[in-house]
């Protein structure tokens, strides 16, 4: 890991607020795994610490972020353009355990909430049977998700859930992983990988908390300063302690935490 | 050029620092880092027993500072020598270890229990962490400090820094307490008390409700108390708060400090400490300055 300089093969304003941004970065592309992130230094007018962004896919030397602009980080990230370069540490962070359980029996289930879909297309990327991966969106409305012709295109089974009901299921992610553990089942054994906001976790804690040969793992955000596991800034408070999001996770069994 | 600078008698061959509880123990960022170009690590502060630290969140960016609470999270003086130092030993860099405490006596305590290692080059007193809902800092009663030095300074024959809040009405009667205490060097500042709120939730930010404020918003008011007690102790001042390239290095060296501590920018550059070394270099090239005797102090010349 070291600090770098790459720059903006790509931005896109693929909604009002969401951006998704090509960086040339090879260095960062071959050693990178789903769940990690990069660290950006932006504007230093604007901010003092960098900001912790997820890499949401990777191809060939680049890799590509996709943000919502919510604070003055991500709004000063909004501003730049195509040839612009960034400052970046990275890739860092524990991210997703990609190894497949012994028994192929085993589903891979993606539960993306919101912005939370940002780490889970690289992951996709990476996981093998893509045919039998199941993808689960959730948004506000039809005009708020993200990625679902992407994953599509990765050939992995995307359901959507919006609050209104204007695309997809009218409800929650977490009311259609219900529905599919009661109408499949899949004899109660899935590997979830979800990325959202807290309320969410819970409630797939609690959807899975009796399956036994569930596990999920969940990429978990708090504030961070160094990114490194330094500073002891970004602490997540676990069963067992506290623990660094930006060393011990981001991505952490759900389990540790609920 | 030579910037060598003494605390005591250990010698530091540069006159720039990393600050407590911004570099860790040094080891973390041995794979990122040019340790040649860096006078000393400071060490993240190790108190007697571990401390699981505050509830997050611990850190917040202003845009022109962080406040944080971290709260002195650290593995305890038993863990800090069965893990970290071992780990410690394999970096070449000189190693100030900060010392925390909740009595005269933990202070003793630790240092007794570190005292024989040879990787230890100095010791920071930590008297002034704002994170620990005390009544009082330490550092906030030139009589605590004194006695605290008084008894600390019997403990060891290494050199003793202390490290002082800036949160008093009249700082240079806490750096001259612990001058007259026996202290080799005075460090100064710590952070300032600060908070944040969110406006959608209507609650503090913080987990700790308040904390420590640092960064490029206070390095005026740093500057300015490196150059109060520059006019009061003899001791060499450790001096920083907010500084964020060679420019700012300069500023807090002609106000009086012997040596610069760099803090928050660690987090974001962990490797500045090379262009800032080069840039106090540069400058004192441009202005015919041949030693770093002469650049310290240099502002109060009449």
């Amino acid at each position: 890991m070291r600090e770098l300089t790459i720059k903006i093969k790509d931005k896109k304003r693929i909604k009002d607020d969401v951006f998704l941004m090509d960086l040339y970065a090879p260095e960062i592309a071959t050693r990178a795994y789903p769940g990690q992130f990069i660290h950006i230094k932006t504007d230093d007018k604007i901010t003092v610490l960098r900001r912790p962004i997820s890499i949401h896919a990777v191809n060939k030397n680049v890799i590509s972020i996709l943000f919502r602009v919510k604070g003055s980080g991500t709004r000063a990230l909004s501003l730049l353009s195509d040839g612009d370069t960034l400052n970046v540490l990275g890739p860092l962070g524990h991210g997703f355990s990609l190894k497949p359980r012994k028994n192929d029996a085993f589903v891979n289930i993606l539960i993306g909430g919101g912005m939370g879909v940002a780490p889970l297309m690289f992951l996709a990327q990476k996981l093998t049977n893509k045919e039998s991966n199941i993808v689960i969106l959730g948004a506000s409305d039809k005009n708020s998700v993200l990625c679902e012709k992407e994953f599509k295109t990765l050939n992995c089974k995307v359901h959507v859930a919006t609050d209104d009901g204007s695309r997809g299921a009218k409800g929650s992610v977490t009311d259609l992983l219900l529905d599919l553990f009661n109408k499949d089942g899949f004899q109660g054994k899935a590997n979830i990988y979800a990325c959202g906001p807290e309320a969410m976790f819970c409630s797939i804690n609690s959807i899975i908390a009796d399956k036994k040969n569930v596990n999920c793992q969940i990429s978990y955000e708090q504030f961070m300063g160094c990114g490194t596991g330094i500073c002891c800034g970004c602490t997540v408070k676990t069963k067992t302690g506290y623990k660094k999001a930006c060393k011990d996770g981001p991505v952490f069994n759900i389990r540790e935490i609920w | 050029m030579k910037l060598d600078v003494k605390i005591g008698r250990v010698k530091l061959e540069l006159p720039v620092v990393c600050a407590s509880g911004t570099f860790g123990f040094a080891e973390e960022l041995k794979n990122l880092v040019d340790f040649s170009k860096i006078g000393a690590v400071i060490t993240k502060t190790v108190t007697l027993d571990m401390r699981e630290g505050n509830p997050p969140p611990r850190i917040f960016d202003t845009g022109c500072g962080v406040i944080n609470a971290v709260g002195l999270e650290n593995p305890g003086v038993k863990d800090f020598i069965e893990k970290k130092l071992p780990a410690m030993r394999k970096v070449s860099v000189k190693y100030i270890f900060s010392v925390g405490g909740f009595s005269v006596r933990e202070y003793s305590d630790v240092i007794s229990k570190v005292d024989k290692f040879k990787e230890i080059a100095c010791y920071e007193l930590n008297l002034s962490c704002p994170n620990l809902q005390l009544k009082r800092i330490v550092s906030q009663d030139p009589d605590a400090i004194y006695k605290l030095v008084r008894k600390v300074r019997k403990e060891t024959n290494k050199p003793i820094i202390v490290k002082i809040t800036p949160e008093v009405s009249d700082i240079t009667e806490t750096a001259y307490a612990a001058e007259c205490a026996g202290a080799d060097a005075v460090s100064l500042v710590n952070t300032f008390f600060a908070m944040a709120i969110n406006i959608n939730t209507f609650r503090p930010v913080l987990g700790n409700v308040t904390g420590g404020y640092s960064g490029r918003a206070i390095k005026p008011m740093a500057l300015y108390r490196v150059w109060k007690v520059y006019e009061k102790v003899k001791i060499p001042i450790i001096g920083g708060g907010g500084i964020e390239n060679a420019d700012d290095a300069v500023e807090f060296l002609l106000a009086g400090a012997s040596i610069v501590s760099l803090g928050t920018v660690n987090l974001v550059h962990p490797n500045i400490a090379n262009d800032i070394v080069a840039g106090i270099k540069s400058y004192m090239d441009k202005n015919n300055i041949k030693t770093l005797k002469r650049l310290i102090g240099k502002a109060h010349e009449k």
